[in-house]
């Protein structure tokens, strides 16, 4: 009688214990899956939306990416130079007319340098620059 | 032993007397006993044996039991590390104490400079910003101060230069509430540090700087003069939002 209700109990606890391990086996193979996943090349996919938001002139979209992904590369990633070299420039045009109202020469030289160099890194992207200049001039005529 | 019957030597298991037949009830009473006592223990070597292995049948469950069991915590350990990504700032931050003279120098640089954007994104990228060093300390009120200045400026940037195409997402509305909650968290942390404590007096010129820049951004790029400016920085964050909503989309 009392082998019978251990074997009960052993019978329910093996049911309960089969199951928890084929579930933990199922989570293993998945995180075995998950540390060799492919990973997708961040220069690539980078590299496709930062044409995307050119085409549509999305420069506050080239700032955003720019500023999160410097919290952690202060240098930028291969791959990640001409959209760094963007979004530096736009915030060297957007600086400009501060540092001239605010009458600051050293600021405004520094920082000229820094547009000019920036712009003279732009390459194919030059454009990009003259369509910055322009916003900018838009945006204080108001 | 001897006969009962006729007095000579007789065996212990000889069951009758070889010199006159008659029979030995001590060797009878023996074999009877010997044969009851086979019974009994054959009897209770079957018991054994069905126990032992009822018994053993358990045993061999619990085995598996407590194998199934360290299984599950062996896997479970092994895929909890699998899906555990490797912590990269975890270098980064050993990397800023063990250089911190030298990052300090670099961030004094920005900040004489001017460069406020530059030092925050230097200060996040080497982890400065999130850590409690002591050798950091001196930073400690300002790096906030630079920090809302960023997100004051970026969000600026981020609606000056937004997309005007109609075909691609207008986030306007999203960096002006931004913009706004920056905004007065910039000078809830400025007003503290700045007129409070002296012990930033070494900060105190930068962040008025940081406060100055501010002030001009906003004229230039919301057209407002000074009076303009005074006002609008009595209004709340949701009247504030209107008001450069009015200004950005030319509503005015």
């Amino acid at each position: 009688m009392k082998n019978k209700k251990l074997n009960l109990i052993f019978n329910i606890l093996l049911g309960i214990a089969g199951v928890a391990f084929f579930i933990c086996l199922i989570l293993f193979a998945d995180s075995v899956k998950y540390k060799n996943r492919e990973k997708e090349d961040p220069a690539e996919a980078h590299g496709r939306v930062f044409e995307y938001e050119l085409r549509h002139q999305a420069y506050n979209e080239i700032i955003s990416h720019y500023s999160a992904d410097r919290l952690s590369n202060f240098e930028p990633q291969p791959g990640f130079e001409d959209s760094y070299r963007v979004a530096q420039y736009a915030h060297a045009a957007f600086m400009s007319a501060i540092y001239e109202a605010e009458q600051n020469e050293s600021k405004a030289k520094r920082n000229d340098a820094t547009r000019e160099r920036l712009k003279q890194g732009l390459g194919r992207y030059s454009y990009t620059a003259d369509q910055i200049d322009e916003i900018i001039r838009k945006a204080l005529a108001k | 032993m001897k006969c009962e019957n006729c007095g000579r030597q007789v065996g212990p298991e000889e069951l009758k007397c070889p010199h006159c037949g008659a029979d030995n009830l001590f060797a009878l009473l023996h074999q009877q006993n010997m044969e009851e006592f086979g019974e009994t223990f054959h009897q209770t070597e079957q018991d054994v044996a069905a126990s032992a292995k009822k018994i053993s049948k358990i045993g061999i469950k619990a085995v598996v039991l407590m194998a199934l069991l360290i299984g599950c915590v062996v896997l479970s350990m092994i895929s909890s590390a699998n899906y555990k990504d490797p912590d990269p700032d975890e270098a980064v931050r050993k990397d800023a104490v063990k250089h911190a003279e030298e990052y300090s120098a670099q961030i004094d640089g920005f900040l004489k400079n001017g460069e406020y954007m530059e030092c925050v994104d230097f200060m996040y990228a080497h982890e400065i910003m999130n850590i409690s060093a002591d050798e950091y300390d001196h930073l400690r009120n300002i790096k906030y101060v630079l920090h809302d200045y960023e997100n004051c400026i970026q969000k600026m940037e981020e609606m000056v230069f937004r997309s005007t195409d109609p075909d691609y997402f207008d986030s306007l509305d999203t960096a002006i509430s931004s913009f706004c909650r920056s905004l007065d968290s910039f000078y809830e942390t400025w007003n503290g540090y700045v007129r409070t404590k002296e012990k930033n007096a070494d900060y105190k010129a930068y962040m008025e700087d940081m406060e100055q820049e501010l002030k001009l951004a906003m004229k230039l790029y919301f057209s407002l003069d000074d009076e303009e400016l005074a006002a609008f920085m009595e209004l709340t964050q949701g009247q504030k939002a209107v008001k450069i909503e009015e200004v950005i989309r030319d509503e005015k």
